[in-house]
């Protein structure tokens, strides 16, 4: 457990003194505060019934696309293109704990960024009185049921560019491909179920379309409606990317 | 075997090892969320639990014994807000139902959630299985084996005292679940021997096949009876309805509806032809309603459509045309007598008498109609607008603890040609027709399911305004990048 945590702070000081932690930051509020003011915007445009809180997370995959690949696509290429992998491995310190560490900094790390965007209804309040009761910009619910999906989904997402990351030395293919995954896994349902359903196959695959389709999961979260369902779903997934990433690791060293 | 020999075996073992791994994990986790599909529960963590179903509907769906189809048309991007506002708020309450009717893992409500143009197989089969126009947005079909129902547009929503507006969506599908999934239809029967308009004729004058048509989609059966014939009227009759008698009913016909009223706790749907002398007069008075022998006439251009119809929309507050008033809907009639509370009737505290609808202030009820000189209001003898058009009485019981229980209801209308195949599907009279049927049926006190606010709201912020938001948010990401500047300048020293 001490190489554990030992490794743990390390990985959370090298996220900490990196520069591309905070390119990667700046890159993602910005573009938040930009689709907070965007729905704000159309809220007040027409008449909703929407609140700006469940666009606002409707709206999740736009940074979850860059952040994850930029955070993930590191962690493990380059210590094996550097040889440090083989290094780390030599050391009492287990594959599972070196790959569980990195997960979690990252995770800390993501989860951290969310959590910044909280303070944007606050400035809205600070800024215009009114306007957050107005539309329930702090609909207590809708923002519990939000960022408890960020939270869930991150553990997947992050734990399948871990995944990427393990599998190749290049940093640039490590992201590519943690990008091509994220989309189908976020998107490929959507897209999925667009066809036309006249497909045979396609009616068959439904159901379990319909329980990885991200948005679906997503839009009962961030009304403030908990399922079960999407809870195994991203923690045990993302369990098995630990895992198999862990083996990768340990085959690869 | 040589060391090379050793170390390519070994490799190999590993690899298979690490595959089997994998493979064993991958079934692990497929098997845990295989059983999450079936065994999940779902918490509304909002105020007042805003997305969740009432407990009645609850119950009723867990009680559910046949399985039932929901199919709701998505519409397309380019349609109009409102149309896919309403789309929203019907697939987010009918996930929640498709929830709650779980049983063993499986949903014992269907949901279809078609797009007509890319889905056009099952768009035929609204068109063709369901009647639906396949042009329409949000068209609604709530079917259980041949039985089916459609939801109309008017029925979702409303409009309270406060001008907020409510969704209704919760009450109109349970009750269209409970319509269609019931076993036993409710029997409605159509008498004969007179004249009568008949459920089984095509005529688009005298004919009722669209009423017919429309009974059996909402679980209805009906049968014709011939009141001379039958000893008295079956048990089973959920109502009769009396459409249009050209020849006067006999006593001992009229004996046994009174029968049915008064001790059969009987509901009685009376569609009356104007210049027909129908018999009934006496049972009328009983029930405190008059129906005079004369022909209303609607001298202004507003209350007459295209064709020479009467376009009622005239209502009186009545739970029949609550729907017609929220909605601002007209009803489209043909040649009227007037139908109205008789002034002359024996004061009875147990029968309520209200006049349902009526023509406009410039009408008026013409007694001398038959005359062949043309019509003016004429004070002495002519009837002066607006002229009620059809009226309900209804009778409470007496019981021997000092309780009023509801008994008989009697319907009224000096008109039978908004049920005609022609005028059946024009304007709201399909829906007169079916909040009439309810409300005598008490269909329409089955449920107690509350509206609940849309949750609307529309934000106050101008353009100069969300500039400055927009760069006040900024302060967080300018923040980060301080910190990150200052890290970076603590790293160089």
């Amino acid at each position: 457990m001490r190489h554990f945590f030992h490794l743990l702070f390390h990985e959370i000081r090298m996220l900490w003194i990196s520069p591309a932690t905070y390119v990667a930051g700046v890159l993602f509020l910005v573009l938040m505060a930009f689709i907070y003011v965007f729905y704000i915007y159309i809220a007040s445009s027409e008449i909703q019934a929407t609140l700006v809180s469940e666009w606002f997370f409707q709206a999740f995959f736009w940074p979850v696309f860059f952040m994850v690949p930029l955070l993930t696509m590191r962690s493990l290429a380059e210590e094996r293109r550097l040889g440090t992998l083989e290094t780390l491995m030599t050391t009492p310190a287990t594959a599972f704990q070196i790959v569980l560490s990195k997960f979690i900094a990252i995770y800390l790390f993501y989860i951290g960024m969310w959590g910044l965007t909280l303070i944007f209804p606050f400035i809205v309040e600070y800024y215009r009185p009114g306007l957050v009761e107005e539309g329930r910009l702090l609909d207590k619910a809708s923002l519990l049921g939000g960022y408890l999906f960020v939270a869930l989904s991150g553990t997947l997402y992050i734990a399948l560019g871990m995944f990427t990351s393990s599998l190749t030395r290049s940093q640039l293919v490590a992201g590519m491909l943690c990008f091509s995954l994220l989309f189908i896994l976020i998107v490929g349902g959507q897209l999925l179920m667009k066809q036309p359903a006249d497909v045979q196959w396609l009616a068959w695959l439904g159901e379990s379309v319909q329980y990885i389709q991200t948005f679906k999961h997503l839009e009962d979260f961030s009304r403030g409606v908990i399922d079960t369902r999407p809870l195994i779903l991203y923690t045990s997934c993302a369990a098995l990317f630990v895992g198999i990433t862990t083996i990768t690791v340990e085959s690869k060293a | 075997m040589s060391r090379l020999d050793e170390f390519r075996a070994a490799r190999w073992f590993f690899g298979i090892n690490r595959s089997v791994q994998i493979l064993l994990a991958v079934i692990f986790v497929g098997a845990i969320n295989f059983i999450a599909t079936s065994q999940f529960s779902r918490h509304d963590m909002t105020e007042g639990n805003r997305f969740s179903l009432s407990p009645e509907t609850r119950a009723y769906l867990r009680s559910l014994e046949t399985p039932v189809r929901i199919v709701v048309t998505r519409p397309p991007d380019s349609s109009p807000q409102t149309s896919r506002m309403v789309f929203d708020h019907l697939e987010r309450l009918l996930k929640e139902y498709e929830y709650a009717a779980r049983r063993d893992g499986k949903s014992m409500i269907e949901l279809d959630f078609i797009s007509v143009f890319r889905q056009t197989d099952k768009a035929e089969e609204l068109v063709e299985k369901y009647g639906v126009n396949p042009e329409k947005e949000n068209a609604i079909i709530v079917a259980s084996g041949d039985r089916y129902r459609e939801i109309l547009g008017p029925e979702l929503y409303e409009v309270n005292d406060d001008m907020e507006n409510l969704f209704k969506g919760e009450e109109a599908f349970t009750s269209a679940i409970l319509e269609v999934a019931q076993e036993e239809p409710l029997k409605i029967y159509v008498t004969g021997g007179h004249g009568e308009m008949q459920p089984d004729s095509v005529d688009p004058l005298r004919g009722l096949s669209q009423m017919a048509g429309f009974l059996k989609q909402r679980n209805y059966n009906w049968s014709t009876l011939d009141l001379l014939r039958t000893p008295e009227i079956p048990e089973d009759a959920g109502a009769v309805i009396i459409p249009g008698p050209q020849t006067a009913l006999l006593p001992i016909e009229v004996q046994k509806l009174r029968k049915y009223l008064d001790e059969q706790n009987g509901r009685v749907i009376l569609l009356l032809d104007p210049a027909r002398d129908h018999g009934m007069d006496d049972l009328l008075y009983e029930w405190g309603i008059l129906a005079d022998d004369m022909l209303v006439l609607e001298p202004s251009e507003e209350f007459i459509a295209a064709g020479g119809d009467m376009l009622v929309s005239r209502f009186a507050e009545h739970p029949i045309t609550k729907l017609l008033i929220d909605s601002q809907q007209r009803v489209l009639f043909g040649l009227s007598r007037p139908v109205r509370p008789d002034p002359g009737a024996p004061i009875d505290g147990r029968t309520t008498v209200i006049p349902l609808l009526g023509s406009s202030p410039d009408s008026w009820a013409e007694r001398g109609y038959r005359q062949n000189t043309e019509q003016r209001f004429d004070k002495d003898s002519d009837l002066e607008g607006p002229i009620p058009l059809g009226a309900v009485s209804e009778r409470s019981a007496a019981t021997g603890l000092g309780l009023d229980l509801p008994s008989g209801k009697l319907v009224v209308f000096g008109n039978t040609a908004f049920l005609s195949n022609n005028r059946f599907n024009s304007a709201a009279n399909k829906i007169l027709f079916y909040n009439l049927l309810n409300w005598a049926l008490e269909r329409d006190s089955l449920l107690n399911i509350a509206p609940r606010p849309v949750g609307e709201y529309q934000l106050t912020v101008s353009r100069s305004e969300l500039g400055g938001l927009f760069l006040r948010l900024l302060w967080i990401p300018g923040g980060v990048a301080i910190l990150g500047f200052l890290v970076y300048l603590f790293r160089r020293q």
